[in-house]
């Protein structure tokens, strides 16, 4: 029996050894939570504004067309729960942090990771950032800690190709900033339009769920009131969305959100500026039907900075 | 009827259901022994039996026969 | 958790530490705490419907053997075998008849109730035991905890091989004397079967769910060849899971029963349904085919023709409550009336005729093999329109209008070469490795072959297996 266990264990060395070597490789990729983690972390002394939110933030505020140092946190996909996570470990990290701009949107209160259709971020939060999954089962997965098994069976082929000669790199287009935005980007005007519009609403609406909202305005509410003790401005923000995609949101939800973060502003002295159906963008600022394109990001963060330099503007 | 004549009709009958004049059975024997017998002509067979000694089983005691030899003794138990 | 899992790899290897350094009872009940603790991670409500279906089995299979009157017994019997056949047939149709029968909130409630996993195996494999203490094929299990192991085996939960009572309860009895060499075996299998199930299966599925989907779009040699690879794919599939089936109950000292027996050779079709999925067959032929023939023994022929094709629409059923799954038992029903009512004549005229008899012993596994195919084109369809529609495609001449003949179209069939090729490959090594393993020779020579060889054979099946794995998808009979 022990010469068999002995057997098992010799004979089960190489693959151990090979796969170590495969971890090893995946993590030398980066992803979006690995460049932004070393970027604050090289930019902790200076930053003054931090960003944090979900796609429609990482695509639409340009930390660089801010005034003082900003840095976009925001990544696609994001929750509350990871928005708070987050400026939980990050904020401590900069000193000289004065605000913290917190994207809502028409689902913040109603989403999860784990319920969501992209549960495998979970995974990055843990490993980047050290954030666990909300729920003890997710915990319990090989994920939590194989590079490997997160990149799923279908990457191992590539990476074991890999370990013979290794594949080109394209890099994420993240500016060193955190902001996401390609150079020349293909835009397909059929996102925009009423078509894009209700298949990305059907989507959303197909993964909210009003059971969250209590839990997503916890959330808020402990950011909310870590950055009052640290005397760290809070500001809410919703960007701007094409008429097709405002005019198939649920109007109650929306009125339901709107009213949650107006309390939570008058609870923790915060500002909401929100731009959901500004006039100021039209079509060519969108790539699809809630995301701005980068000119519509560039010109978006320019009425921010205004915003935000005057103390009082509350709800332009 | 003593064993042996049982045993002797019973290869008589074997020999006809199966088509095969060269079976002999004793009484460890099972269908994989025999070519052809299998669930299909099982009943063929019980059914054969049943009218060459002029019995009648029921149906649990033919779900109880394994071998040749439980199938004699069946038959033995009946024919007194 | 699935068996295709890493957390599952984890489970098993911490079980198998714990259940080899336990001794005795200790040993079933690590067994016991391991099933059900596998069968909580799917469905905890459904676990306990398990326990409580074993311990009523437990105390009819009791007062079977205690009381005295016959009749009494039949009828304790037959309640019993109905009330677990309802269970059966609620469970699987309950879903159904909501959507297509009962509006409302009864009908709401229905629709969300889906059969608890392995609810088939271990309800067949609980009749079983209970028809076979009835008919004194073996004791009544007196150890509760040895009949709780029984429906709950984990490595069998899932799909099956369905074990019977006598050999599970006589292999229990041994779990002491464990040879360490059961557990190389059991790892191999599972190798072997993990090759089967993704390497081979996988790669044929993509075209087989395409061909299924849209039958009108595809010419007759698409559809031809997506019939011949479901075949090869549900081959893979099942008998893959077979096969990890049967390595992970080794690896617990449990061998079950097979389930295959190259198929694809079988002469005739009766010889096909012994060599296909055994474990289901044999069992409807102990438990169902055999009483219901012996029943009807004075009908003759008439009584055979009856009693078969009740069998074989019960092996279509089993499957599920769909009208494919019932014609494709009613069509298999029809072969083998066909078959078995003419076997002899069909034998004494080819003995007349020795040159085709060598013919035949080609031809016969042939047409076999076909009329398989074609039975399981209307197993596998969607509905059975869809299934006409494919038969009827796959007439050169009916096919969609600007479809021509042989029109082969790998995009649309949505498979690379590679991926065919390698699937094709991996087909012709596994049944020539279900041959040879049938083969004293070839074991002896694998045995014989220094051990590093054999260690290169299972890292390169790994790597294989690695490089092949997709998104996991479930096997085909875990649904069942």
């Amino acid at each position: 029996m022990i010469r068999l266990v002995r057997r098992l264990l010799l004979f089960c060395l190489p693959l151990l050894l090979v796969w170590a070597a495969l971890e090893y490789r995946a993590r030398q990729v980066p992803n979006s939570y690995s460049i932004k983690r070393r970027q604050v972390e090289s930019l902790a002394n200076d930053i003054d504004t931090l960003i944090i939110g979900s796609s429609s933030g990482y695509y639409g505020i340009v930390p660089k067309r801010l005034s003082g140092v900003a840095y976009n946190l925001a990544d696609a996909g994001e929750t509350l729960y990871y928005n708070d996570a987050l400026a939980a470990k990050v904020v401590p990290m900069l000193p000289k942090l004065k605000r913290v701009v917190v994207q809502i949107q028409y689902i913040s209160l109603y989403m999860s990771v784990e319920d969501g259709p992209e549960p495998w971020r979970m995974y990055y939060y843990q490993q980047e950032w050290a954030i666990p999954p909300v729920r003890l089962k997710d915990r319990l997965d090989a994920r939590v800690f194989s590079r490997v098994a997160l990149n799923g069976p279908a990457g191992i082929g590539k990476s074991l190709a890999g370990l013979i000669h290794s594949q080109p790199y394209v890099p994420d287009p993240i500016d060193d900033r955190g902001w996401w935005g390609p150079a020349n980007e293909e835009i397909d005007p059929a996102a925009i339009g009423p078509a894009g519009a209700k298949a990305t609403l059907d989507r959303h609406h197909q993964y909210m769920i009003p059971a969250l909202e209590a839990r997503n305005i916890a959330y808020l509410e402990h950011t909310a009131s870590l950055l009052r003790d640290r005397r760290i401005e809070l500001v809410f923000v919703t960007l701007p969305v094409w008429r097709t995609y405002s005019d198939g949101m649920n109007k109650d939800s929306w009125a339901r959100t709107q009213t949650v973060v107006d309390e939570l502003c008058k609870k923790y002295n915060a500002r909401y500026l929100s731009y959901l159906t500004s006039p100021n963008f039209g079509a060519e600022d969108f790539k699809d039907a809630d995301h701005l394109n980068p000119q519509g990001a560039v010109k978006f963060t320019e009425l921010l900075d205004a915003a935000l330099a005057h103390p009082g503007t509350n709800r332009p | 009827m003593t064993q042996l004549e049982i045993k002797q009709k019973l290869t008589d009958i074997f020999r006809n259901v199966f088509d095969n004049n060269a079976i002999e059975i004793s009484d460890a024997t099972t269908a994989a022994d025999i070519e052809g017998w299998d669930s299909l002509t099982h009943v063929n067979l019980i059914v054969a039996v049943e009218k060459g000694f002029h019995v009648s089983f029921t149906t649990k005691e033919v779900m109880a026969l394994q071998t040749a030899g439980d199938l004699m003794r069946l038959i033995a138990s009946r024919a007194t | 958790m699935s068996f295709l899992s890493p957390e599952f790899a984890v489970f098993l290897a911490l079980g198998a530490l714990a259940f080899h350094f336990a001794r005795g009872v200790c040993r079933r009940l690590v067994l016991l705490l391991l099933s059900y603790a596998f069968y909580l991670t799917w469905n905890p409500r459904a676990a306990l419907l398990l326990l409580g279906i074993t311990v009523a089995v437990y105390f009819v299979a009791g007062a079977l053997e205690k009381l005295s009157s016959a009749r009494k017994k039949l009828v304790l019997l037959l309640l019993s075998v109905a009330v677990l056949l309802l269970l059966l047939i609620f469970f699987k149709c309950a879903g159904l008849l909501a959507r297509h029968y009962l509006t409302g909130g009864a009908g709401n409630a229905l629709t969300d109730i889906i059969a608890p996993i392995g609810l088939s195996y271990y309800l067949f494999k609980l009749m079983g035991y209970l028809l076979d203490v009835y008919w004194e094929k073996i004791p009544v299990q007196r150890n509760f905890l040895s009949l709780a192991l029984y429906p709950s085996f984990f490595p069998q939960i899932m799909s099956g091989p369905i074990q019977r009572a006598g050999d599970f309860f006589g292999q229990l009895a041994q779990l002491d004397n464990q040879l360490p060499d059961n557990i190389v075996i059991g790892l191999r299998r599972i190798l072997f079967g993990l090759f089967k199930k993704v390497v081979v299966a996988d790669h044929i599925s993509g075209m087989v769910d395409a061909v299924h989907a849209n039958p009108d779009g595809f010419s007759p040699l698409e559809l031809l060849f997506g019939a011949y690879c479901f075949a090869f794919q549900i081959y893979a599939d099942f008998s893959g899971v077979t096969d990890i089936a049967i390595g992970i109950g080794l690896l617990f000292g449990i061998k079950g029963p097979e389930n295959f027996n190259l198929p694809f050779w079988a002469r005739n079709i009766q010889e096909f349904w012994r060599r296909w999925h055994m474990s289901l067959t044999s069992w409807l032929t102990d438990y169902l085919f055999m009483p219901l023939r012996f029943s009807l023994r004075r009908f003759g022929e008439a009584g055979l023709c009856a009693a078969i094709f009740v069998t074989m629409i019960a092996v279509g059923v089993w499957h599920g409550p769909r009208m494919t799954y019932a014609v494709f038992g009613a069509l298999n029903g029809l072969y083998m009336a066909v078959s078995a009512l003419t076997l002899k004549k069909r034998n004494t005229w080819f003995q007349k005729r020795p040159l085709l008899a060598h013919v035949r012993m080609v031809a016969g596994p042939l047409l076999t093999f076909h009329l398989m195919v074609f039975a399981l084109v209307i197993f596998r369809a969607d509905t059975l329109h869809s299934a006409c529609q494919y038969v009827t495609h796959l007439i050169p001449g009916l096919q969609s209008a600007g479809i021509s003949t042989l029109r082969f179209d790998r995009g649309l069939l949505h498979t690379r070469q590679i991926a065919l090729l390698l699937a094709a490959l991996g087909f012709a090594a596994m049944e020539w490795v279900n041959w040879a393993g049938r083969q004293n020779t070839w074991t002896a020579r694998f045995y014989s072959v220094p051990c590093f060889v054999r260690w290169a054979a299972y890292y390169i099946l790994i790597i294989l297996i690695a490089c092949s794995a997709q998104e996991t998808r479930t096997f085909i009979y875990a649904q069942f």
